[in-house]
């Protein structure tokens, strides 16, 4: 329990943790203190003023006894100042005044010196309906200017500043209180934007290029107090009073974003934060800001097609369904139901995964069945309930594998946080730099492959500590003796000794050593791993987890939205069955006829881009049930259009286990006549199930959604993980790359430029043109400078991408995106190698740098047509 | 007795040619002191010694030296002792002749406080303009290192100092502690919020010390000849000499170290040569164009803080800046004010609004073309100044409007109507830069 103390509060008493400040402990009574520059997720400034109050504190006598009145009551003694009450910290016995004439005046006069420079252009204010300044203004301002007759003296500033694509500043509504530059200082730790000049000339400008720099920045038009920070994408487009705030949860990646659409009219207005203190707090990424606009985008399938004649022609769904159910039973009757085979995708909800998954397990009848194309592993168990809460009073955190900055925007957040403002360790693991080694304590930079060295050698490290330290010993010792596996497990330990397993790993000995040290006097660890490494590597850490007695602790990040719920919903193989990547094998080697994909894409995904497409030129009968034609529609003979998470109710799963509910906020996407009448719409994707089901002769009885929700959260629950040790042994043998090739790396980019992107006006301008990271060195060598034209070459194909150099990668290895607009790395990955090794050669020097623009962003600031992406990606056999 | 004749700590040997050269400086008893605190004393020792002299803080706030020193945590390393050479209070001149002339005495009072605190790693920071200053220290810095005063193992003693010089961009602000600090971090010079105090998260979030150039320019002398030495001048409460700034319409403006509690008359007309062409005062700052104006019947104060205090005013740096009885007071106020305009570092909105309202109804009395209520208009938004900003820079913008209204409301009446003659001298001497 923390120190508490008492304060009174223009008259009420308030209990608070001693070092709450003053302005905290009103709101607990209600008590709204006005405020600008205060925030509470921001470090305390005190700039603007507003919030001054009186405070008083008890008087002592000499003796330090409390001084008392006649009646008994404590005397107070007032401060000769009046105080900011956001950065008064309550202590026992304070006195606060926030509503006495004397303190009415004061705000008037902050007003009174913000309004004299504001423009008052509220009527054109998109912040208008929602602006402190606004409500500040109508509860304390006095109605007129007694500089009034100074007006034309006014700062005369921008109003349509340019701040980045996203954000657009207006500086005569700014009023300086600092809110943005700390929440990018601070909670984004991207130091972006920075106050500039001083006095009367202060003003905001970014300090990057590509300017504001950030995957957080339209947060700060959320925090802005008044309209001085706009969106650029809802500019003008709404009064905020007359939208609709639907309360959803964003599914673009796995932190199950909670946010409010504004929808007026079937369209969306924009989307904005939904406080969430459990999940994204108060915070939502560019990414959920900006890229949900391809929902209401007129290029959205509303018909089915069918495939007549070669080519795909509209069709109603009771044809469409018809046929799909039609080749089903075919399939079915000729070769058995294993000649089927079903893939669903991480972006269908929960009932769509469920009602997909007992479609095709128990009314078809196969076992091929998965949600996608390439093996991750889960979390073992059960996430702790309150993942954040845990998380965030971790004194140790251990990343591998992983780059939240690109992958999972709130854990991002969080881990900056923890890192930040808790200081907890962190140890960030990866075969390459990633954004979060700026906070990490420390980053340990591995050679791809050698994960189980690595870990076994700090497990080592951590068992030894204790079994020299008596004080750790009796805890620890606890945590093994007599747990499953635990002998054989710590013979295994046998061969990583300190030198080795940092010589596999190609780290520093000591480096392995202080994250040992790290590790075994923690107090509480955490071990977060990328859904990518292979099951061996989970095992081992699930042995540091139980080591440390905490199974629960150690968590799979999925980048993906609802990569645990369809899982868990049953998109998984059954007994004998195959998996995605198994399925396009058969496929392609004829086994399998009836390939239904739903929200997913093997051109994109699957690790082998020319498997995935000759499969799909093999297959007799291929269903897409997707949301825009494509790349993979080409090779459908039906398309089913699916309605977006936005179009429906249900339920999501993110990463960490946590089931939340999405609310439908437009119709599903419809096509009209000139009359209005509705001809045909999308469909949710558990109706689309349920349908088939019903008409392969299975009727659910399921009507709505709910009844999916129901079955879903019927499921067996998930039982915590138990704690045993597996021995793992460290098999691959260490990468080295071929004499005059590198070892190609990848992982994953948020703007990567994929299929939502070109419905994404705004968003779709700041994907990067592709490129390689190679390290400086390799470079220099090789006569590659920054931004040249290369070639990546492999074994199975080259791709042509920008270089861009730094020290992101070691030397020895290359770095590409997964996937960016249409370069995609699976086109020259080798699948059946270890890794795959490329040749690197310049085709054309960089560009002069004025035509190239910012940061090889697409569009630099300010309006402008995007760059012909003409960098040519051409597969050469 | 004449002022040269006079007993002094810091200007006994400022005139000394080649003072600021290292030979002529030792030849006159210079680092002596730190000999001495190295060979015979410890580090407690010379802060004891210091708080036992009484020594208050010259740069305008007269805390004790030896009690801010005592309040650095002991066994939180590093700790820092910074050295503000930020000068820029209008009417305040006196770190800037100690720079110049005589870089050695700071160099080796600022080492005696490092060895105090227990500082390894020392700050001196510069002002933007002092270039010709931060040119001496410089050179002093790199002699004093020759002759083995700093660095490793310090005439083998075993204590470690590095002393490093930086220079401010040129703002009043970063003459104000923590915005110093953040400054010297390479921050925006914007004031931090207290607490958490400099002692105990200053510089790079370690206990630090910020102390004026002239303060530690008086430890020499309190560790060479004694706190005793250092007691037998000044008042009880503010023992020593303060060098004082006189400028204005006086004869010889200049720096005049005197004891604490000399009456400013005596300073005016024995030390300054009096009143330029034996006119009348209409109005005088004590200490700096921070503190509220006085008229010429505070003239026998005696310049101490309590005297002054009780005066009406704040002796703060000491800067006496006399105004003759043809001073037009609204003009004084206008310049004054549009120096703190300039210098509002713009972080809170009462100084960052306030003054450029403040400024833009004085510019329009300049003019002539006031309005009727202008005096109030301008007390009222100079009270919603003062006491309600971050830092006390809101308040002394704030201060020349409220004391000059105060005492000659006419002027302003006058200036409703009546432009400022332009031919009336400003006489502030300390250059702003601008
Ligand atoms: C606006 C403002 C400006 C200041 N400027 C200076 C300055 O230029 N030099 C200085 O020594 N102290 C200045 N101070 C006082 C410092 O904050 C601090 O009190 C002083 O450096 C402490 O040193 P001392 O204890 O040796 O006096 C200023 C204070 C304020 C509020
Ligand atoms: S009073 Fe406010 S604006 Fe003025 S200098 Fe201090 S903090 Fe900056
Ligand atoms: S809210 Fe307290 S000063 Fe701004």
């Amino acid at each position: 329990m923390p120190d508490l103390v008492t304060v009174t509060i223009d008259e009420q008493k308030v209990t608070v943790p001693k070092g709450s400040l003053v302005i905290e402990a009103a709101t607990q009574i209600g008590i709204d203190v006005p405020r600008f520059c205060y925030h509470p997720k921001l470090s305390a400034v005190g700039m603007c003023r507003m919030c001054l109050g009186e405070v008083g504190m008890p008087k002592m006598n000499p003796d330090r006894t409390p001084a008392l009145n006649e009646d008994g009551t404590p005397q107070i003694a007032m401060m000769p100042k009046p105080q900011t009450l956001c950065t008064t910290q309550a202590a026992e016995g304070m006195v606060v005044l926030s509503e006495t004439p004397a303190v009415v005046k004061m705000r008037q006069a902050v007003l009174e010196f913000l309004l004299a420079n504001h423009p008052l252009d509220c009527p054109i204010c998109d912040k208008g309906g929602e602006c402190m300044l606004q409500d500040q203004t109508m509860a304390y301002a006095q109605g007129h200017s007694r500089v009034q007759d100074l007006y034309h003296l006014r700062r005369d500033l921008d109003k349509d500043y340019l701040l980045s694509e996203f954000i657009t500043l207006d500086r005569e509504r700014c009023i300086q209180c600092a809110r943005c530059t700390r929440f990018l200082d601070e909670v984004a730790q991207d130091p972006v934007l920075e106050l500039v000049a001083r006095g009367s000339r202060t003003m905001i400008d970014t300090m990057s290029d590509p300017p504001v720099d950030s995957k957080y920045s339209g947060n700060t038009i959320d925090i802005c107090p008044v309209g001085a920070l706009t969106s650029r994408a809802f500019r003008f487009r709404s009064r905020v009073w007359e939208v609709k705030n639907v309360p959803t949860v964003s599914m673009i990646d796995g932190s199950g974003t909670n946010i409010f659409v504004s929808q007026r009219n079937e369209t969306l207005i924009r989307v904005i934060p939904r406080d969430n203190e459990a999940i994204n707090e108060c915070w939502i990424s560019d990414r959920d800001r900006f890229g949900l606009e391809y929902i209401d985008n007129d290029a959205r399938l509303t018909y089915p097609l069918v495939r007549r004649d070669g080519k795909l022609e509209p069709a109603t769904w009771d044809e469409a369904l018809q046929l799909v159910t039609d080749k089903i039973k075919a399939a079915k009757e000729q070769r058995g139901a294993n000649s089927i085979g079903a893939v669903g995708g991480p972006k269908l909800t929960n009932e769509g995964a469920l009602s997909m998954a007992r479609l095709f397990g128990d009314v078809v009848g196969t076992p091929n069945v998965d949600a996608g194309w390439t093996p991750t592993i889960t979390t073992p168990g059960k996430p702790p309930a309150t993942f954040y809460e845990e998380l965030e009073g971790a004194d140790v955190i251990l990343v591998l594998g992983a780059n939240p900055n690109e992958e999972l925007c709130s854990l991002d957040l969080r881990l900056k946080k923890a890192a930040f403002q808790r200081k907890a360790h962190l140890i960030n693991c990866n075969p390459y730099k990633t954004p979060l080694d700026r906070l990490a304590r420390q980053s340990l930079i591995y050679n791809e492959g050698s994960e189980v060295a690595l870990l076994n050698g700090l497990a080592k490290l951590v068992h030894q500590s204790w079994t020299a330290e008596p004080a750790q010993t009796e805890a620890l010792r606890n945590n093994v003796e007599g747990r499953a596996g635990a002998t054989a497990w710590i013979d295994s330990l046998g061969p990583y000794s300190s030198n080795r397993a940092a010589e596999l790993a190609g780290i520093s000995e000591p480096d392995l050593r202080a994250a040992a040290t790290a590790i075994a006097g923690s107090e509480r660890l955490f071990l977060l791993v990328g859904e990518d490494v292979s099951p061996a590597v989970l095992s081992t850490l699930q042995n540091l987890a139980a080591l440390k007695g905490r199974s629960d602790y150690l968590v799979v990040l999925h980048p993906e939205p609802n990569a645990v719920g369809v899982r868990r919903a049953g998109l998984a193989p059954r007994e004998g069955g195959l998996d995605g990547q198994g399925m396009l094998d058969a496929t392609f080697k004829g086994n399998l006829k009836v390939l239904y994909i739903a929200a997913n894409n093997p051109l994109h995904w699957a690790a082998d881009y020319d498997l995935a497409q000759r499969a799909l030129q093999t297959a007799e009968f291929v269903v897409v049930q997707t949301l825009f034609e494509n790349e993979l529609t080409e090779h459908a003979d039906v398309v089913l259009p699916a309605a977006s998470f936005m179009e429906q109710d249900g339920t999501t799963t993110n990463f960490h286990g946590k089931v939340q509910n999405l609310k439908q906020v437009f119709r599903p996407r419809e096509r009209r006549d000139d009359d209005g009448n509705t001809l045909s719409a999308c469909a949710p994707d558990w109706i689309i199930f349920t349908k088939l089901a019903q008409l392969l002769g299975k009727d659910f009885g399921y009507t709505r959604v709910g009844d999916w929700t129901q079955q879903f959260k019927a499921l067996p629950a998930l039982t915590p993980n138990e704690v045993r040790f597996t021995p793992v042994t460290y098999e691959a043998s260490p990468a080295v790359a071929p004499e005059g090739t590198f070892q190609l790396l990848t992982g994953n980019l948020l703007y990567d430029g994929g299929e939502s992107f070109p419905y994404c006006d705004r968003l779709n301008r700041v994907v990067p043109e592709p490129f390689v990271y190679i390290n400086r060195a390799d470079a220099r060598k090789l006569g590659i400078e920054n931004l040249a034209l290369v070639e990546v070459k492999s074994a199975r194909g080259a791709v042509q991408v920008r270089a861009k150099l730094g020290r992101e990668v070691k030397a020895g290895t290359v770095w590409m995106p997964r996937r960016l607009r249409a370069v995609q790395v699976n086109r020259i990955i080798e699948v059946d190698k270890p890794y795959t090794a490329v040749t690197l050669t310049k085709l054309q020097d960089a560009p002069p740098k004025e035509t190239l623009p910012a940061d090889m962003h697409a569009v630099g600031v300010g309006e402008g047509t995007p760059v012909d992406m003409n960098i040519s990606t051409a597969v050469v056999p | 007795m004449a002022y040269e004749d006079e007993p002094k700590i810091i200007h006994q040997h400022i005139n000394v040619p080649d003072i600021k050269k290292i030979d002529v400086y030792e030849a006159h008893d210079g680092y002596q002191a730190w000999r001495k605190a190295l060979s015979e004393m410890s580090g407690d020792d010379v802060l004891n010694e210091v708080k036992a002299s009484g020594l208050a803080g010259r740069g305008g706030a007269w805390f004790p030296t030896g009690m801010k020193w005592s309040f650095m945590p002991k066994p939180v390393f590093p700790k820092y002792l910074v050295c503000n050479c930020d000068e820029s209070e209008p009417g305040t001149f006196s770190n800037r002749e100690i720079v110049i002339k005589h870089p050695h005495i700071l160099l080796e009072g600022f080492m005696l406080g490092c060895y105090a605190i227990g500082c390894n790693h020392g700050y001196i920071y510069v002002r933007g303009e002092f270039m010709q200053g931060y040119a001496t220290l410089r050179r002093a810095l790199a002699e004093a290192r020759a002759r083995g005063y700093v660095g490793k193992n310090v005439l083998g003693s075993g204590f470690d100092l590095e002393i490093t010089l930086h220079v401010g961009a040129g703002a009043y602000i970063c003459g104000e502690e923590t915005a110093l600090l953040s400054s010297l971090e390479g921050d925006r010079g914007q004031p931090r919020l207290k607490p958490p105090f400099p002692a105990v998260e200053g510089l790079y979030a370690k206990p630090t010390s910020v102390n004026n150039v002239e303060t530690l320019s008086n430890v020499p002398f309190i560790i060479g000849q004694g706190a005793a030495a250092f007691r037998q001048w000044g008042t009880e409460k503010a023992p020593g000499m303060k060098i004082v700034s006189v400028s204005g319409h006086v004869n010889k403006p200049g720096n005049y170290e005197v004891p604490v509690g000399t009456s400013i008359r005596k300073i005016l007309e024995e030390y300054a040569g009096g009143v330029l062409g034996g006119k009348g005062i209409k109005v005088f700052f004590p200490g700096g164009s921070s503190t509220p104006m006085l008229t010429p019947d505070k003239l026998d104060t005696p310049l101490d803080p309590q005297s002054i205090t009780a005066a009406g005013s704040i002796l703060g740096t000491a800067g006496l800046c006399i105004f003759d009885e043809d001073v037009d007071v609204v003009k004084v106020t206008h310049r004054l004010l549009r120096f703190y305009k300039h210098e509002s570092c713009g972080k809170c909105t009462p100084c960052r609004e306030g003054n450029d309202w403040l400024v833009a109804i004085l510019n329009r009395l300049a003019q002539g073309r006031g309005k009727d209520g202008d005096a109030d208009l301008l007390v009222d938004m100079a009270t919603n100044i003062a006491g309600r900003s971050f830092c006390l820079l809101g308040d002394a913008a704030a201060t020349p409007v409220l004391s000059s209204i105060k005492n000659f409301r006419e002027d302003y009446e006058k200036h409703i109507t009546n432009p400022i003659e332009e031919k009336v001298f400003i006489p502030l001497t300390s250059g702003n830069g601008h």
